[in-house]
């Protein structure tokens, strides 16, 4: 994935790109839909507000943003103090056909049951891959594993998820 | 269940979500940038007046130094007039 440089930064462009994928991290994370679009907009505006002190030569602008993103998740889930489990979040508005909206909130719903019992790194590895749909290089810095590590781990949850599927 | 089932989940947020986020950026964004201008004036203008104030002050010294330093000049050679023309007794 190719990031901009964040001095001459097209904001527009950086918002475009990476709504879809934060929102559908915290969709995959966490509970509640209306939650996801309040903590997604959280992260923006927290990213915005700070736009004049991100510092290119500290961190990736993935890197930055991510993070901005699993400190609003882990408040957000210390505010709650329970993991409500995410089949609660799976109230989809409709964006395709009726079916199709229903075929996807079941499984995610059957998804989110199934990671509720996983380790918090393991759901942020599940969130962060498939969910805001970044590779394993760009996870890395992310948990504070190696590359190999990353693969590692989300091959061995992706084959325990799929044998209780 | 593999990687491409679970991409499918996916989905792109409300557009209505994403435009309104959007606006509420881009005016957080110009209400940040107004102030940062206004600060930055505001800097400028204090620092303008810094150093017209210093330099009105280091001029008004120098003319102090000036005035006090003459009329000294003057009185000694008064007294050394006047003890010259005075006989010692």
């Amino acid at each position: 994935m190719d990031w901009p440089a964040p001095g001459a930064a097209d904001w527009d462009a950086l918002y475009a790109e990476h709504l879809p994928r934060i929102y559908n991290y915290f969709r995959f994370r966490l509970a509640a839909e209306a939650d996801v679009e309040d903590l997604t907009a959280r992260v923006f505006e927290k990213a915005w507000s700070a736009r004049s002190r991100y510092r290119r030569d500290v961190a990736a602008f993935s890197t930055w943003l991510y993070r901005i993103a699993q400190n609003v998740g882990v408040d957000y889930l210390r505010s709650r103090r329970t993991h409500a489990p995410l089949e609660d979040a799976v109230e989809v508005i409709a964006d395709g056909t009726p079916e199709a909206d229903a075929e996807r909130r079941s499984d995610l719903a059957r998804l989110a049951a199934l990671t509720a019992s996983l380790p918090d790194r393991e759901r942020d590895l599940i969130a962060l891959r498939y969910g805001a749909g970044l590779s394993n290089r760009a996870i890395a810095p992310l948990v504070g594993l190696s590359e190999s590590n990353v693969g590692t781990i989300l091959h061995r949850t992706v084959q325990a998820l799929r044998s209780r599927w | 269940m593999n990687d491409e089932f679970l991409h499918a989940l996916r989905r792109d947020p409300p557009p209505a979500f994403a435009r309104e986020l959007k606006r509420r950026l881009d005016r957080v964004h110009a209400r940040r940038g107004a102030r940062f201008t206004f600060g930055r004036a505001l800097l400028a203008m204090l620092l303008v007046g810094g150093v017209a104030m210093a330099a009105v002050l280091l001029l008004r010294n120098r003319d102090e130094v000036t005035r006090e330093a003459a009329p000294i000049v003057h009185a000694s050679d008064a007294v050394r007039r006047v003890s010259a023309t005075k006989p010692l007794v």
